[in-house]
């Protein structure tokens, strides 16, 4: 069974501490747990030390039959590389093995490319591609690895609200279905409520709160990570889903009347 | 979303299939016709010089040495055979050593010349040229070459050091290099300024690059080195393709990219400072190979390492038969070539491409 734990784990740039004394129960295969907090919280750090980016204190302790390394997808796709979608998807699949390409291989990468709605993609260049098509490549280089262990660090920032829905609606049956733990970190809070089993959540670098996304996200803990007022509503399906309290326009209103 | 059972399914694939297998097959063309072009030149090389000899005579002397005559069997094979072959050689090594030290710099100002390798070659060349100082004593008769050599090393492993440093990023290695790079040549300057008028030509000589000493020894040896980094590279094929995504996403394939950037990099240096040691400063070839081979192939390295190689070796093969047909009974400094003809057709090749290389 796949499961990921964190003893004590922090994160520290020289001097400066960016993440410290993170310790959670086991995160387990076929969950997908969101992680959430505002700018700098340390979400991109915790994924960066959980993929051996970065070291530090404490202990990520990886638990996989088969002793792959969880597979981190990071926030920033630019590359300047001449390879196109299809070579590029080719390198997650073939490291280290030979430099013949068997049938087999060019299938399992057709098939990431198909599920992710690219195929026509394939032979473009990567430096032709817009920010949300290089983040689906970056997706599909990710599933074509196999993983057992996902780490996507804001998979949907580039997204049009389409891609977006299929993007978060293939983690869930990627995990639903092959046993995947998705460690999501996502910005908008709907999204989380939507894709997640559990949220995890940080801020100024600590954890405060890990648990069922319905219990964790309330109006009181958004108000102290986030500085909001928030309320919760449900969907007439029963879902649960934030409303941010006031609005732009009113905040914008008064500033118009001063310069009129 | 064509999602349906199995999450992720096989079913139809042979669109992209057939497209991939095309396109290998392209590619594979293309580093074909890279190989002709190289041969062609190779031959055109061996049929310059003082005596002219036709593709005949030069194949005929190569192939049947025993029918030839005594004249063109020995000009051949003992004169023009190690330096045109000399020319295919540093070509290549060159051309690797720069494709490489892009890969793996994530930059496509990096080269021996401009990482300052080339500059610590002349200046090491130097030191043996105007005031006969050996770094090691021993290899007399090799003094410039491995004084060229151990300033090279000297560079690289300068680089190498800072470069381990925290904080220091691959484009502030770059910089160190064109520090470095000034250095050198202000040393060089230096010694140039005390050196007499005899030793001066030497140097200025020197640092043109000339194929012309070329021997069967120094040939055997720079192919050596070649033959030792080229199947590490070949090896690490798919590892250096995938650095061109980036670090992050290169680590998180499996990659220990600081062991493959230093492995890399030790390699790399050392193919650079073995040609520049016996054949001087050639400043193109490093830079251009690899960019003209990007241009036409892509940067997936099981085809755009062999391409870099072939570039580089036509390129300064190409360059060498000029050097000899300029002026008849004159052969030109090589760099002095290499810069003239290439920089218009690499000019040309930027210009006129639309597709984004870097």
């Amino acid at each position: 069974m796949v499961s990921l734990e964190f003893v004590g784990v922090g994160v520290r740039y020289g001097r400066r501490e960016i993440l410290s004394g993170i310790t959670t129960p086991p995160l387990r295969g076929g969950e997908v747990v969101a992680v959430i907090g505002p700018n700098a919280a340390g979400k991109s750090s915790l994924f960066r030390r959980i993929a051996g980016l970065t070291r530090g204190p404490g202990e990520v302790r990886v638990g996989s039959p088969t002793g792959r390394a969880p597979c981190y997808l990071p926030q920033d796709t630019a590359v300047n590389a001449v390879l196109t979608v299809h070579e590029s998807v080719l390198l997650a699949k073939k490291q280290g093995g030979s430099w013949r390409v068997s049938d087999d291989e060019l299938a399992a990468i057709d098939a990431v490319l198909r599920a992710l709605a690219i195929e026509d993609l394939a032979f473009r260049s990567l430096g032709e591609l817009s920010g949300g098509q290089r983040q689906l490549v970056s997706i599909a280089q990710t599933l074509a690895r196999e993983p057992e262990i996902v780490l996507l660090d804001e998979p949907t920032s580039a997204l049009d609200l389409h891609r977006q829905f299929e993007v978060l609606s293939l983690v869930r049956r990627l995990a639903s279905e092959r046993g995947l733990c998705v460690l999501i970190s996502l910005h908008d809070l709907n999204q989380a409520l939507q894709v997640a089993d559990r949220v995890m959540v940080l801020a100024g670098g600590r954890l405060v709160a890990l648990g069922p996304v319905a219990e964790v996200i309330t109006p009181a803990l958004l108000a102290e990570v986030y500085g909001i007022a928030a309320r919760m509503e449900r969907t007439a399906s029963g879902a649960p889903y934030v409303v941010v309290e006031g609005s732009l326009k009113d905040a914008a209103a008064p500033r118009q009347s001063r310069a009129a | 979303m064509t999602v349906t059972g199995d999450t992720i399914a096989a079913e139809q694939p042979e669109g992209a299939r057939f497209a991939y297998r095309a396109r290998t097959l392209r590619k594979q063309l293309i580093l074909l016709a890279l190989a002709v072009l190289l041969l062609t030149s190779l031959v055109a090389d061996m049929m310059l010089g003082p005596a002219r000899y036709g593709a005949g005579e030069v194949l005929a002397a190569l192939f049947t040495p025993d029918a030839a005559p005594v004249a063109v069997r020995v000009v051949i094979w003992d004169i023009r055979l190690p330096v045109a072959l000399m020319a295919v050689v540093v070509g290549a090594a060159l051309a690797i050593a720069g494709a490489q030290m892009q890969t793996i710099l994530n930059n496509p100002l990096a080269s021996p010349f401009t990482l300052g390798i080339s500059a610590a070659a002349s200046f090491g060349a130097a030191l043996a040229l105007v005031f006969g100082i050996a770094i090691v004593p021993f290899a007399i008769n090799y003094v410039v070459a491995v004084n060229a050599f151990l300033a090279a090393m000297a560079a690289a492993l300068i680089i190498h050091v800072l470069s381990q440093r925290r904080g220091v990023t691959t484009e502030t290695i770059v910089l160190l290099g064109i520090a470095l790079v000034f250095t050198f040549n202000a040393l060089l300057a230096l010694l140039e300024f005390f050196a007499s008028e005899q030793a001066l030509g030497a140097v200025v000589f020197w640092t043109m690059g000339s194929l012309t000493k070329a021997t069967w020894h120094k040939l055997a040896i720079t192919t050596a080195v070649l033959a030792l980094c080229l199947p590490v590279f070949v090896r690490r094929a798919w590892a250096l393709t995938t650095l061109r995504l980036g670090d992050d996403k290169a680590a998180s394939f499996g990659i220990d990219v600081r062991r493959l950037r230093l492995e890399t990099m030790l390699l790399v240096s050392l193919l650079a400072a073995v040609p520049v040691a016996f054949v001087g400063t050639i400043g193109f070839i490093g830079l251009v190979g690899p960019h003209i081979a990007r241009m036409i192939i892509g940067e997936d390295q099981r085809f755009f390492l062999p391409a870099s190689a072939l570039a580089g070796a036509a390129i300064l093969s190409a360059a060498s038969v000029v050097s000899k047909s300029l002026i008849p009974g004159l052969v030109f400094p090589i760099s002095i070539v290499t810069a003239l003809i290439g920089v218009p057709f690499f000019f040309s090749l930027i210009l006129s491409t639309r597709r984004r290389s870097w």
